[in-house]
């Protein structure tokens, strides 16, 4: 399991190093539970467990979409012997490892919509997905092996782990949104940084701070930090 | 009941890659490439076997460009099936994790 794990952390870091040698790194947020990986740096000095990832890997690339110059990503990824993978009736390009899936994801504007998102410059498309201007609009840069990788700053992942988690039909996918979310949000405090997460919890719509209220309420050990955001 | 429900995701998740990588290789032309001179000129052929049989598909002249290729599919072609096999451990094995009590 451990080989594996390795085996999945080089692959990762390969095309992250890839995107970065065409110079498109820089317009691509790495989101979902790969980026609790980069979080070690961030919560070197306290106990902090990423737990168990999946195979996804998700790529966020913020709006507007502002590559200057074209990059024909499939080539580039098949050098890593990923295969393009066409993903539910709509299309979404994904691709695909033996020991990794890439996806790319653009935030959902206005009243949303099923199709995919066209990137010309990448020859990909993207999915639309709702809160990911949250991630986006506060953005670090931590190491990830040996290049510097843009992820979201915790306290706005942990706090949409929380609402998304309420979303989600399946239970597996709600109760590692909820895991991933405590563990983020029990480093931030151990590290110094309640006063952020109060300040970005502050600022989020009303609509949002009820779902994290109601799904702390819910969720053992959830209560501790449920009087924090009071 | 959470781990085993990950599993379950994951096992969907190498169906899905092993149909895409079975589909990657389907679009890569099977066989390797033979060179046959015939009236002292080059003549390309691609050799596979079929069942017990090698049978040879006639390609034609080829370029140096083309040789390589079929040579760069080739090895493509060999790769994804390595990552075809390591795709079917992963379900054999997940499988059996979940048939477990």
């Amino acid at each position: 399991m451990q080989n594996k794990q390795n085996k999945q952390f080089k692959l990762c870091c390969d095309v992250l190093s890839k995107l970065e040698h065409e110079g498109i790194l820089r317009h691509i947020v790495l989101i979902g539970s790969w980026c609790m990986l980069a979080y070690e740096s961030f919560f070197n000095d306290v106990r902090y467990h990423p737990g168990i990832r999946t195979r996804d890997i998700d790529l966020l690339i913020p709006l507007p979409v502002n590559f200057d110059h074209d990059v024909d990503l499939e080539m580039v990824l098949n050098e890593l012997d990923f295969v393009i993978s066409l993903k539910g009736k709509d299309g979404y390009i994904r691709f695909v490892h033996e020991d990794l899936m890439l996806e790319f994801i653009v935030p959902e504007r206005g009243r949303g919509s099923n199709k995919p998102f066209s990137i010309p410059a990448l020859g990909v498309n993207a999915q639309p997905l709702r809160f990911m201007d949250f991630l986006a609009n506060n953005i670090i840069s931590l190491p990830f092996g040996d290049i510097t990788v843009m992820v979201p700053h915790p306290v706005n992942f942990a706090l949409l782990k929380l609402i998304i988690s309420e979303r989600r039909t399946k239970p597996v996918k709600r109760e590692n949104d909820q895991r991933q979310a405590l563990e983020v949000l029990r480093a931030l405090l151990d590290s110094g940084e309640k006063p952020t997460l109060i300040k970005v919890f502050n600022q989020m719509p009303k609509k949002w701070k009820k779902t994290v209220h109601t799904v702390l309420k819910d969720i053992p050990l959830g209560e501790n930090f449920r009087s924090i955001l009071e | 009941m959470f781990i085993k429900d990950m599993l379950r995701e994951e096992l969907q998740n190498s169906l899905q890659i092993k149909a895409d990588y079975q589909q990657a290789i389907d679009g890569i032309p099977r066989g390797s490439l033979v060179r046959k001179i015939i009236g002292g000129h080059p003549y390309f052929y691609l050799a596979y076997r079929e069942q017990a049989k090698v049978k040879f598909d006639y390609v034609g002249k080829l370029s140096e460009e083309e040789i390589h290729k079929y040579q760069e599919s080739k090895e493509k072609r060999a790769k994804y099936r390595k990552h075809l096999s390591e795709v079917n451990k992963q379900i054999k094995y997940i499988e059996k994790v979940l048939r477990a009590k």
